[in-house]
């Protein structure tokens, strides 16, 4: 089986062509966070029309290297929510007339599931069950991934989701949007050890970024924020504090799932010390998966891979689908 | 040779027809959310013996959900049996609910909360020509000079009262026929499938 996919839950405008055996025969994304950059945060409607005029180009580029273009595959996934409401329904509308056309039969994915099964794709021998970290701008969950059709929420976090506190932080600090990779790339000058920042650590497997923001808002009153090195300095002790706590919640969901593999998956997985912490950790008590960077941050291969899944445990879509924006995140 | 035809630019009252030179094939309301649009697509397909040779959406202005999904289904559609895409206003589409009399036009429809859409529209020997861009007047905002002096209002849902020297044109069809003659008119390549876009009307008040 062979699954054209489509993403447009937010600002990136993804298609690709994923097979059965989790090959990845293409994967188009046109990103749109440069338009976005200048808001300081994604503005719905401009990611909406910017869907529209680059999505048939992208699924074009995504059909390319498959002989027979659309006649060459068996089935299209598309994100049906979680996400913006716009955005979903044009992804979700494109998607229903292509395959209106062309006959092809359509399965709905949940984008956060997605996410997870990113995984699938880079380490196809992974079976659940396993504990999956899933950090990204809107989500930071803990799931316990026991089977295709039983995913259970361990934690999630109570205010601001893990890539948020990147943005809000590196808006503190004068840096761009979004934030995540621009405090990476000013931490990796900085030490991390010259602040000590909280390392807030919920019970059940819960998150809370916004005391640790509200640190670093206190910690800048004293310093100067136009100082390159306290800049980098900060960024780097933020970032520590951040992976410390993600990763300490990853440890004890872990454990008490008595789990031998675990996955980090989301935008924020593809941060560089996320991942060389987790498998630092993990590297004497579970196998470890966490995608390649640009399987982490939203893509179209990824709601490939869950296309297939889905479609092998419940069949394709038969009724026409809805975009659901608050579709609850890892429902099937 | 029939020409599929998508005007979900309404909220709630979005129509899917086939045309064939001009006359209604079929037609179907759009009633609901993005799932809808698929449904009443369908069905209407199902029921449509000639095959679809091309296509010709709504781009706009209106309901910000009805046109996106509109349009990307259109998309979709035309993008999938490689078929020509053509866009045209929704404005555009009431317009030609009237046949064209006198010279000028002004077309308005409801934009919600209170707000209004506006376009001038032209009388040539094929149809109504839009002369100004899509316009969007927020509630408690004054109508453009220009609106005030169009001698002709198509105005279906009587959204405004007509001013001194204004007389109202009233719809001699349905928008399905509306949409039917207007596919008919559109010819050529279309739009390229990466340069379809929704129009969003000009806001007024913004421009001051
Ligand atoms: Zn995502």
């Amino acid at each position: 089986m062979r699954l054209l996919a489509i993403e447009t839950s937010c600002d990136e405008t993804a298609a690709a062509v994923v097979e059965s055996d989790w090959t990845v025969r293409s994967s188009v994304v046109a990103s749109q966070a440069d338009a976005h950059a200048r808001y300081g945060g994604v503005v719905p409607e401009l990611a909406a029309r910017m869907h529209l005029e680059r999505l048939g180009g992208v699924v074009d580029q995504a059909l390319e290297p498959v002989s027979g273009g659309l006649t060459g595959v068996d089935g299209i996934a598309v994100t049906r929510g979680p996400g913006l409401v716009g955005c979903l329904a044009v992804g979700v509308s494109y998607a229903q007339g292509l395959a209106l056309a062309t006959g092809l039969p359509l399965v709905g994915v949940n984008h956060m599931t997605g996410h997870v099964l990113a995984a699938k794709l880079a380490e196809p021998g992974l079976e659940p069950p396993f504990v999956a970290l899933v950090v990204s701008g809107g989500h930071t969950d803990l799931i316990h991934y026991r089977a295709d059709d039983d995913v259970v929420l361990m934690g999630a976090t109570r205010d601001d989701a893990a890539g948020e506190a990147f943005d809000k932080v590196a808006r503190m600090l004068g840096l761009a949007y979004p934030g995540g990779p621009e405090i990476d790339r000013a931490a990796g000058s900085g030490n991390p050890g010259r602040y000590r920042l909280p390392r807030p650590l919920l019970p059940d497997f819960n998150f809370s970024f916004s005391g640790l923001k509200t640190a670093v808002l206190y910690l800048l009153r004293g310093l100067d924020p136009t100082d390159p090195q306290v800049v980098a300095d900060v960024a780097a002790s933020f970032r520590l504090a951040v992976v410390e706590t993600l990763v300490a919640q990853l440890e004890a969901a872990a454990e008490s799932a008595g789990a031998s593999r675990v996955v980090v998956a989301g935008g924020v997985a593809s941060n560089g010390l996320l991942r060389a912490t987790v498998r630092e950790r993990f590297a004497k008590v579970a196998e470890v998966v966490i995608p390649a960077p640009s399987l982490c941050t939203d893509n179209a291969a990824m709601i490939g891979a869950a296309g297939l899944v889905r479609a092998s445990l419940r069949g394709f879509d038969l009724e026409p689908l809805d975009a659901d924006p608050s579709l609850r995140a890892y429902a099937a | 040779m029939a020409e599929l035809v998508l005007d979900t630019s309404v909220r709630g009252a979005g129509l899917v027809v086939i045309s064939e030179g001009g006359a209604v094939m079929g037609h179907r309301a759009v009633t609901g959310g993005v799932g809808s649009v698929h449904e009443s697509l369908r069905d209407l397909l199902k029921v449509v013996p000639s095959p679809v040779t091309a296509v010709l959406v709504a781009r706009g202005p209106g309901s910000y959900i009805g046109v996106r999904s509109g349009l990307a289904a259109g998309l979709g559609f035309a993008q999938g049996r490689g078929l020509p895409i053509h866009l045209v206003g929704s404005l555009q589409v009431v317009a030609e609910t009237v046949d064209p009399v006198g010279a000028r036009a002004l077309v308005l429809r409801s934009a919600g909360r209170g707000g209004l859409l506006g376009q001038l529209f032209s009388a040539t020997e094929v149809g109504w020509t839009a002369v100004s861009p899509s316009q969007l007047v927020s509630q408690g905002e004054d109508f453009p000079p220009s609106w005030l002096e169009a001698p002709g209002v198509i105005d279906p849902e009587g959204v405004a009262s007509v001013g001194a020297g204004q007389r109202r044109l009233n719809p001699g069809r349905g928008l399905d026929r509306a949409l039917a003659r207007l596919a008919a008119a559109a010819e050529g390549p279309g739009v390229p499938y990466d340069q379809v876009s929704a129009d969003y009307a000009v806001r007024v008040g913004a421009q001051r």
